[in-house]
């Protein structure tokens, strides 16, 4: 028996926002199916209780601060990584933020957080990880974090679910103009999950919540951020080798009913 | 780091392909049987579904042939019997087989139509349907994928019936996944594109400078998916590394339905 088409045994990887939540399941899931993984996010505490994970089950993993929606601090991240590790072959390019407001109150500065952060600052680490990918010619895989919100309507998600509509059509683009480099770009898009990001978390945590989300999700339950970890190994491994430019929600069924 | 992630460990679990005589079918059964499944091969003609089973057991792994009609319910029925029989019970079914001719559709005959429609999508929802049945009754979930198709999403010349087949195929896909869904059955699609190893009936449209130039010109990586590289993704759905995604079509087409 031999799951060795998932193994990611000397790939190098960076998971940004993976301070917490999802982003820190993935790096650690990464880092369990065999990659060295870089944790980056703005806060260094947050950083380090990832690293300390990676490093108790054994495995590699490296923790850089760094701004999102800094360019230069994204360029710093991946040079560092590269520095460190030899080289860049996985970009999970998670960080983000939710925000719900009715989108008739929302207002400019509102506007220009939620696209800076979710859209704007996820293209700028794409495009960095992408030109270091295509440089070193070795191919490679980016993964942006999506969500459910980019495919159907959310109540007052109308910012978020407008970034996240641009992730998925980014993706597809890049996946276009990336293949020559033989670099695969791939979206996850998380539905209703046990762990809330930063600005969501009120909202969620409430029992009309669950019971929606029991009513409205065939698998009537939230996911475990641990189930983000199967597709982002699957999407960043050879399993995956003729997958590109693909929306996948790992959302228990939501979008599809 | 050991080859063996838990994640995608299928050991314990018994699986039936249909269509696995050769081609994408015959890919994914060694897929699953490498990742620790047991695997029964079926397939209408006994040839191919041989030639796989004796694969995968001189790999290693545990596969039977069992020779099936997919179209005619009762054979499906013996199918899981047997399978059941044999392995103990049915935990992973992947409905595979397929026609896949083209013709323009002012051509296409009431033959035609029926045969597409009959095999894509009649007895894909047969075999569903039946292995549903199976999983439900044991009680401890279990996973389905059906193969479908890039048209099921997007248009391919001559593709009209092929396309209606398969788009049908998307929808019955999130349908089980909502009805089956409090058994813990998931139920998911994967969608190949255009692949080296053609199904049933497609080769003289396949092999021709025009769709070389098409893959060329449409298909981001500017090539067909091999066979093999089925299996991946086919693992993946049936295994605990996608136990929160249910009702979804994974397309697997070198990015041709993205542009």
């Amino acid at each position: 028996m031999s799951t060795e088409l998932f193994d990611l045994t000397g790939k190098v990887a960076v998971v940004t926002g993976s301070g917490r939540g999802l982003g820190r399941a993935m790096a650690r899931g990464l880092a369990g199916a065999g990659a060295k993984v870089v944790v980056a996010g703005r806060t260094a505490s947050d950083l380090d209780e990832s690293t300390a994970d990676i490093i108790a089950d054994g495995n590699q993993a490296l923790a850089i601060t760094f701004d999102a929606t800094s360019r230069a601090d994204c360029c710093r991240l991946l040079d560092e990584t590269i520095a460190a590790f030899g080289n860049l072959d996985i970009a999970v390019i998670n960080h983000g933020i939710g925000r719900a407001k009715a989108a008739v109150e929302v207002t400019d500065d509102e506007l220009a957080e939620m696209i800076d952060i979710n859209l704007k600052s996820a293209f700028v680490c794409g495009q960095e990880a992408a030109r270091r990918m295509a440089d070193q010619g070795t191919g490679g895989a980016i993964i942006f974090t999506s969500s459910t919100g980019s495919l159907v309507a959310f109540d007052k998600l109308s910012t978020y679910g407008a970034a996240k509509g641009g992730v998925d059509q980014m993706c597809r683009h890049f996946a276009q103009e990336l293949a020559p480099h033989n670099i695969r770009v791939n979206v996850v898009g998380p539905g209703y999950m046990e762990h809330h990001m930063r600005g969501a978390g009120e909202r969620h945590d409430t029992p009309e919540m669950t019971e929606h989300i029991r009513l409205t999700t065939p698998m009537e339950r939230r996911g475990r951020p641990e189930e983000m970890v199967g597709p982002v190994i699957f999407l960043a491994s050879d399993a995956a080798s003729f997958v590109t430019g693909h929306i996948m929600p790992v959302d228990g069924g939501y979008v599809a009913i | 780091m050991s080859t063996n992630n838990p994640l995608f460990d299928l050991s314990g679990r018994n699986a039936i392909v249909t269509g696995a005589g050769r081609g994408l079918g015959a890919e994914m059964a060694k897929g699953l049987a490498a990742a620790g499944a047991d695997v029964v091969v079926a397939a209408r003609t006994p040839g191919g579904i041989a030639r796989t089973a004796a694969a995968i057991n001189a790999a290693g792994g545990t596969a039977h042939a069992i020779a099936c009609d997919a179209t005619e319910r009762s054979e499906v029925e013996h199918l899981i019997a047997e399978t059941v029989e044999r392995f103990g019970s049915l935990d992973i079914m992947v409905v595979n087989h397929g026609l896949g001719p083209a013709k323009d559709l002012l051509e296409v005959t009431d033959e035609d139509l029926d045969a597409v429609i009959g095999v894509n999508l009649n007895s894909a929802y047969v075999c569903a349907q039946l292995a549903g049945k199976q999983m439900i009754e044991q009680g401890k979930g279990g996973a389905i994928v059906i193969t479908s198709s890039s048209a099921s999403k997007i248009a391919c010349w001559g593709y009209s019936y092929y396309g209606a087949s398969k788009g049908g195929v998307d929808q019955l896909v999130r349908q089980l996944a909502q009805e089956w869904a409090p058994h813990s059955i998931r139920v998911n699609a994967i969608n190949p594109g255009y692949t080296d190893n053609e199904m049933a009936g497609t080769s003289d449209v396949h092999d021709t400078p025009e769709v070389a130039e098409f893959i060329d010109r449409f298909i981001p990586f500017g090539r067909r998916g091999r066979a093999e590289e089925m299996a991946g993704p086919v693992v993946f759905m049936v295994s605990d590394a996608a136990s929160y995604m249910t009702g979804q079509c994974l397309f697997i087409d070198g990015g041709y339905s993205a542009v």
